[in-house]
């Protein structure tokens, strides 16, 4: 803990420090729209959108490298796939009569097989690892204000639609009957979830991020008795995991996303496992009433 | 002759090849209080699907206060049978009845004065004064019925439609709830999806016998053979006892 704490007040090295502030910024964007996403039930839509990032990662580092457009960015292809697989998903379930667990399945796989596919194809070497697991530590300065402004974004358009949102993430037939435009406020929240998955990808990789999305906000979802308990909490416990895995990997020398989410993970099965017993021993405590 | 606040005019609909209901035509007046029965999947909630826009029909008109079903929503509270929901959502009894409010306010966290007197108006109505911080979460299934009772009130609707609206309610709720709604009588029509013909007595004067087609009858003229009829020859009526009534 002590080397962890002089290595972040050291001023010559801005690495710890920047994954540090880059975790707490991200936290709120991950505590606001972790907590609709797991309120929605809409997990494994994330994590479709998640993996379909990598098919668009690996069509940009082609396109840069192979036909050589330089002003190509693989975090652009990232965005345009994850708003793409947001909207087909949400217009999907919407409207069309398919099964939507069937669509969810065949966009993260193919995302995930696009990606690979045109990574292997690139000239020169692309290690696909630093996307699918992502390294805090090398976040930089720009990096920093990006998350900011997202955070910022995110906590308008959180502040702005709270009630609309909270009614279409409860009850999306009343809030469609009440004149709200659900489906398109739907489609929205699919968007901030792609456009949250993209930035903070970043942080913990692919795979890893849908951990950091939805494990704060299901643990804050059993002790917030409104929505946006659950998201303060959700901010709060989200900054506790990187903060807490973040000293914890730079201590014990691992790396530092699996460490994150394996926090976030232990502490969410001892949430559950202290719930039921708490609600156990309650039931057994309560006085037997006489028939 | 007053305008007809429902009209079906011809309605066919099926959600697949198979016809669901066939040639549909009835008319309700305002202030008229009607029940629809009939068998499992004879198309009752199909009807009240039809009548809030949710669902468009195969040919054949529909008019809600003269205008198509999704134009005349502001003016319908609905009561779902249930409601798909996360079972963890954190969320108050107040919460929930405001969202009845929503067409009038959508922007930002603020509450307006008069959506919280109507909100508290429509759960003293359902007898759950007091609870408006409780999470919705800990409530029992009557409860939580009473809570979507309450928020369809607090649309302040000309028409309520209410699917199986005692499915989840015990006798003295129930006399409750009839108590409600006779009280509400006056300002609206309502519209009500139910089996329990003891309930639809007491509260309405017509019924609507859905199996396929409907057939529109007076409650007092609702005989044996009608409902049997609607539900088929299996079905076995058993009289009950006046005194077996709530008092």
């Amino acid at each position: 803990m002590i080397d962890f704490l002089h290595t972040l007040l050291n001023p010559d090295l801005p690495f710890l420090r920047n994954a540090l502030i880059a975790g707490l910024l991200a936290s709120i964007a991950f505590g606001m729209v972790g907590t609709y996403v797991v309120t929605r039930r809409i997990t494994y839509i994330a994590g479709a959108i998640a993996h379909c990032i990598l098919g668009g990662i690996g069509i940009a580092l082609y396109i840069k490298y192979k036909v050589g457009l330089e002003w190509v960015n693989p975090m652009g292809g990232a965005l345009c796939a994850a708003i793409f697989a947001a909207l087909l998903l949400g217009l999907v379930s919407q409207y069309a009569h398919e099964r939507e667990d069937t669509l969810i399945g065949a966009l993260w796989t193919v995302g995930m097989a696009v990606g690979l596919l045109f990574i292997a194809q690139t000239p020169g070497y692309v290690d696909p690892m630093s996307y699918l697991f992502g390294n805090i530590l090398l976040i930089g300065t720009q990096d920093l204000w990006l998350i900011a402004g997202l955070d910022i974004l995110i906590a308008g358009l959180c502040i702005a639609l709270y009630k609309p949102l909270l009614a279409i993430c409860f009850d999306e037939t009343f809030a469609l009957l009440r004149g709200l435009p659900a489906r398109g406020l739907y489609l929205l929240l699919l968007v901030m979830t792609a456009i949250t998955i993209v930035l903070l990808v970043r942080l913990v990789g692919i795979i890893l991020v849908i951990a950091l999305l939805t494990l704060p906000a299901a643990i804050a979802g059993h002790m917030a008795k409104k929505l946006w308990q659950m998201m303060a909490l959700a901010i709060l416990l989200c900054m506790g995991f990187i903060t807490g895995g973040l000293s914890l990997s730079y201590e014990l020398n691992l790396p530092s996303g699996p460490t994150m989410v394996l926090l976030a993970g232990a502490i969410y099965l001892l949430v559950i496992a202290g719930g039921r017993y708490i609600k156990k021993a309650k039931s057994f405590s309560r006085p037997q009433k006489r028939a | 002759m007053p305008q007809a606040i429902v009209e079906f005019d011809s309605v066919n609909f099926g959600y697949t090849t198979s016809p669901i209901l066939e040639e549909v035509n009835f008319a309700l007046e305002p202030q008229e209080a009607v029940c629809i029965v009939g068998p499992n999947g004879s198309g009752k909630t199909t009807l009240l699907k039809l009548m809030l826009g949710l669902i468009t029909p195969s040919s054949g008109s529909i008019q809600i206060f003269g205008k198509a079903p999704i134009e005349a929503r502001k003016h319908i509270g609905y009561v779902p049978q249930h409601i798909l929901y996360d079972p963890l959502f954190p969320i108050t009894v107040l919460e929930v009845v405001l969202m009845a409010r929503l067409g009038k306010s959508y922007f930002g966290w603020r509450r307006r004065a008069e959506d919280l007197a109507a909100a508290e108006r429509a759960l003293d109505d359902v007898g759950l004064q007091g609870l408006e911080e409780q999470s919705f979460q800990t409530l029992s299934g009557g409860q939580k019925q009473r809570v979507l009772i309450a928020r369809a009130l607090a649309c302040e609707p000309e028409l309520l439609l209410l699917d199986e609206p005692t499915a989840n309610l015990d006798l003295a709720v129930e006399f409750q709830l009839v108590e409600t709604l006779m009280r509400h009588r006056k300002n609206m029509t309502l519209v009500m999806v139910s089996h329990d013909l003891d309930f639809v007595s007491k509260v309405v004067e017509k019924v609507l016998c859905v199996n396929r087609r409907v057939a529109v009858h007076r409650t007092g003229t609702l005989s044996e053979k009608v409902i049997q009829e609607t539900y088929g020859p299996g079905l076995r009526i058993i009289r009950h006892d006046e005194h077996c009534h709530h008092d």
